[in-house]
């Protein structure tokens, strides 16, 4: 029987080994922190592309200037004369003295004639919202036809000396604009003459 | 199976039983529930019925059609817009019980695009005429109701390209609704 020689002595292959085997465990720590921080940055990145919460009921807007037309989903307007008076009148029985802007336009509907009234026709100007008169014979709440655009008048009452700066005109076939079209049309106020009166167009076809 | 397993199935039979019928009982009806208020309950239109070869369809307490279509050329006296045509379409309504059926405003449909048109009777300057109903005619009280026809004069662009659709949608029709193809 004999002692079988003892193992060779590993010492040599281990303190071979112990320097890679740190250099290793540092680059996964590395590679870690790395990976870490760029999850952060992409997840930041995520969070500046996203819509705010509440986009999806956002509107589509068309916007467009006097004279020009714009389509949204299921509404096309032309913007065709702006005027302003110190009085306004429907040509009937209606008159009425202030501060007036009359809008004249021709509207039609796109796709869908059901349902489709030209229910909002709003003034948005210096941070106030004015919806159009309803008195007098106008066009707010128009019948609106697929195709085939009608004219009318529109007047908006506002307080003496506002007709002045840059005012959005906003129209929709229905109240209810959640996530749907739109169509805005920036007037300038400055460049209007002051009449003494105006008067509304008929509501008639477009010519 | 030992025949302590064997005796618990059998000790439980009853409600085992119940359990069997009672779920799928429970997904059918919350199923058919659900259904019921998403398709018929909604009232929106969504199954069309169309006429067969006597070109009438029986629904909701009338015969509707035959119908007839054309387009109009001869528009002197009515206040017409240019670019655009007259669609001239009359619709037979039957009543085949005491009280005739409501309706929605019949739509005309451009088949190639969807466009949707209702009659435009008062923009083309007519007054309303009982002769020329231009929606369904409501039976009154101690009336009887009585065949009649709709008349339905559509305005639609010049560029529009037949066939139509012709949809008449009666009230509490469970989504149902009429449907005929004409090419005036």
């Amino acid at each position: 029987m004999t002692i079988p020689p003892p193992p060779p002595p590993a010492v040599a292959a281990r303190s071979a080994l112990v320097p890679a085997a740190a250099s290793r465990r540092r680059l996964r720590t590395a590679g870690i922190w790395a990976l870490s921080a760029a999850l952060v940055v992409a997840a930041w990145g995520l969070a500046q592309v996203q819509k705010p919460e509440d986009a999806s009921y956002e509107t589509f807007v068309s916007a467009t200037a006097v004279g020009e037309t714009a389509t949204a989903r299921n509404l096309s307007v032309t913007v065709t004369r702006v005027r302003a008076g110190r009085a306004v009148s429907d040509g009937g029985r209606w008159h009425a003295e202030g501060t007036w802007l009359v809008v004249d336009f021709d509207a039609a509907a796109v796709q869908d004639q059901f349902g489709a009234l030209l229910q909002v026709t709003n003034l948005h100007l210096g941070g106030r919202t004015y919806s159009a008169t309803e008195r007098g014979e106008t066009a707010a709440d128009m019948v609106l036809i697929t195709g085939v655009p009608r004219h009318g008048s529109i007047a908006f009452e506002l307080p003496e000396g506002a007709l002045k700066g840059t005012a959005t005109l906003e129209f929709a076939p229905t109240y209810t604009t959640v996530a749907d079209g739109v169509v805005e049309v920036t007037v300038d106020l400055d460049s209007l003459p002051l009449q003494n009166e105006v008067e509304l167009d008929p509501e008639r076809w477009a010519r | 199976m030992t025949s302590s397993t064997r005796g618990w199935w059998r000790s439980n039979a009853l409600a085992l039983g119940l359990v069997a019928v009672l779920l799928p009982a429970t997904v059918l009806g919350i199923g058919w529930w659900q259904w019921k208020y998403a398709y018929p309950d909604s009232g929106q239109p969504i199954w069309a019925v169309e006429p067969g070869a006597s070109g009438t369809v029986d629904l909701q307490g009338a015969t509707w059609g035959p119908v007839r279509a054309k387009e109009v050329s001869d528009t002197k006296g009515l206040d017409m817009p240019r670019n655009a045509k007259l669609i001239l379409v009359g619709v037979k309504v039957t009543p085949t019980s005491a009280k005739g059926p409501g309706c929605w405003s019949p739509k005309l449909i451009e088949k190639s695009t969807g466009r949707v048109w209702l009659s435009a009777r008062t923009e083309l300057g007519l007054l309303w005429d009982d002769e020329e109903p231009e929606d369904c005619v409501p039976t009154l009280e101690g009336e009887k109701a009585e065949p009649y026809e709709l008349v339905l004069p559509y305005v639609v662009p010049d560029e529009a390209q037949g066939p139509f659709w012709v949809e008449v949608e009666p009230l509490f029709a469970e989504s149902r609704f009429v449907r005929f193809s004409v090419d005036p």
